[in-house]
């Protein structure tokens, strides 16, 4: 069956199986540089999130917003910017196509 | 252990200080720790500086040696984010103690107040936040430690209200000290209706934007009976970036307290002063509950029984920590190192604290990254 779950790019080692959201070209905890772009299913829970009143200067987002940390079910851990009214344990969506962007957060149930 | 000395500590005033630059800043803070270690140009053979973001520059040790005139032996710029404050002092310890020199100077400052807008602040101090992974979600630092504020909280089972008794405390001790920033008091209501910056942290939870500076004097032997021994120091580095942190994300600060008690033979029970890094109120509470001085999601409740009073067991931050004598970069945590000495030499005067004995001073940089631990004690 298929689903509507997004994927997430990490890296990940080929010796030890280390999954890492940030893209090294080699593995952080055993060195190896046999890595590869590896896709995990973007489902992750709230472990934690703040909403933002102010926005720094040269943001685009309109303050205010929500900043979480989501842990994807995988364990790798993300910043991403989320919609406000979310909390801490609340399971969400995240996608990210390609190992050099930020991941960013999929409504389940868009608009319209 | 071998061990180095403090013979000298200058500390400016912290506040809006319209006109002043990063140099004379820096100078003012030089003069005042020369004049209190009795000491001239001529017998300073180290230098070590802390960063300004208001004056960045490879070579600020280079640059601050030439305005000051100065001519070392050894001198250099360091930079571990809000750690710096803590790390001058080891660095300068391990100079003196290795011969390298004899008399380190360590000085930071700077107008982060007048010197740039506020705008200017945030966006170079949300630089620590990863270019591609963190900044885009447009974080600030006070959205990094929202963030931590916020599992804290989740875990512990604290109240918003526990963090404000810490601001509260801050507040009460900074108007006992002329330099203070902000001196007004204020109580736990005000702080909570405080305007939100990064939920769960408030206006009144983060400390203030300010110019000043801090410098210290550091002996490879004691030079004078005012002299307060570095018997123990210690660092931690977990990570800088905060999605790249541990789920314990103050462990760093357990690691270096253990490393520096260790290394002074003392433990937390010897302990009679704290000077402890409180960018934010969760900061402080997470410092305290990792170093030992309070139980797990204790530390706000414990503020407010005052255990971290004046008369308390463990007096906290009497010159009012970064939450309210202020925050102007290095110098902000030089500050906690500053009120330390004067509290172990008894020269704090209304603030003073009754035989402190051993006290623990700890910098943190980046969102809970680096973490250095001091324990100064008079000298034996």
């Amino acid at each position: 069956m298929i689903d509507d779950v997004p994927w997430v790019v990490l890296e990940q080692c080929a010796e030890c199986g280390r999954n890492a959201a940030l893209p090294r070209g080699f593995c952080a905890l055993c060195g190896s540089r046999k890595v590869l772009a590896h896709a995990v299913r973007g489902r992750c829970t709230i472990w934690s999130i703040t909403h933002l009143h102010r926005s720094p200067r040269g943001d685009a987002h309109a303050a205010p917003y929500g900043i979480a940390l989501a842990r994807l079910d995988s364990g790798v851990i993300m910043m991403v910017r989320v919609p406000s009214g979310l909390a801490i344990g609340d399971r969400i969506n995240i996608e990210r196509t390609d190992l050099l962007s930020a991941p960013r957060f999929i409504d389940p149930h868009p608009p319209g | 252990m071998s061990t180095a000395f403090v013979c000298g500590v200058g500390l400016t005033a912290f506040g809006r200080k319209l006109g002043s630059t990063t140099l004379s800043l820096m100078s003012a803070a030089a003069d005042a720790a020369l004049a209190d270690a009795a000491l001239k140009r001529r017998d300073i053979d180290g230098l070590i500086v802390g960063y300004s973001t208001t004056m960045p520059h490879l070579m600020l040790a280079d640059v601050f040696a030439e305005h000051y005139g100065l001519q070392p032996q050894h001198a250099h710029a360091a930079h571990a984010g809000g750690a710096t404050g803590g790390m001058l002092l080891v660095l300068a310890r391990h100079l003196a103690v290795a011969g390298a020199a004899d008399k380190v100077l360590v000085v930071a400052g700077e107008n982060r107040l007048t010197g740039q807008s506020r705008d200017d602040t945030v966006s170079v101090l949300a630089g620590i936040g990863h270019p591609t992974l963190e900044a885009p979600t447009g974080a600030t630092v006070p959205a990094y430690y929202g963030l931590v504020a916020a599992r804290y909280l989740h875990e512990t089972g604290c109240s918003e209200r526990d963090l404000a008794e810490l601001a509260v405390l801050m507040r009460r001790h900074a108007a006992t000290h002329p330099g203070a920033h902000l001196r007004d008091p204020i109580d736990v209501d005000q702080v909570l209706a405080s305007r939100p910056i990064a939920s769960p942290l408030k206006l009144l939870d983060c400390c203030p934007i300010s110019d000043g500076a801090a410098a210290f004097v550091v002996s490879r032997t004691a030079i004078s009976d005012r002299c307060i021994a570095i018997t123990g120091w210690g660092e931690a580095h977990t990570h800088q970036h905060l999605s790249c942190a541990p789920d314990d994300v103050a462990s760093g600060a357990r690691h270096s307290a253990k490393l520096a008690f260790g290394r002074a033979q003392r433990n937390v029970g010897d302990v009679g002063y704290l000077g402890i890094y409180d960018s934010f109120t969760a900061t402080l509470a997470l410092l305290l509950e990792a170093a030992g001085f309070a139980a797990l999601g204790r530390a706000g409740r414990d503020a407010a029984d005052g255990r971290f009073s004046r008369d308390g067991r463990f007096p906290l931050n009497l010159h009012g920590g970064l939450l309210s004598y202020g925050h102007s970069g290095v110098a902000g945590g030089m500050a906690l190192a500053a009120e330390a000495v004067a509290q172990l030499r008894g020269e704090a005067g209304q603030r003073q604290v009754q035989s402190p004995g051993v006290a623990f001073v700890h910098t943190d940089g980046g969102v809970l990254s680096a973490h250095v631990s001091l324990i100064l004690e008079a000298a034996r």
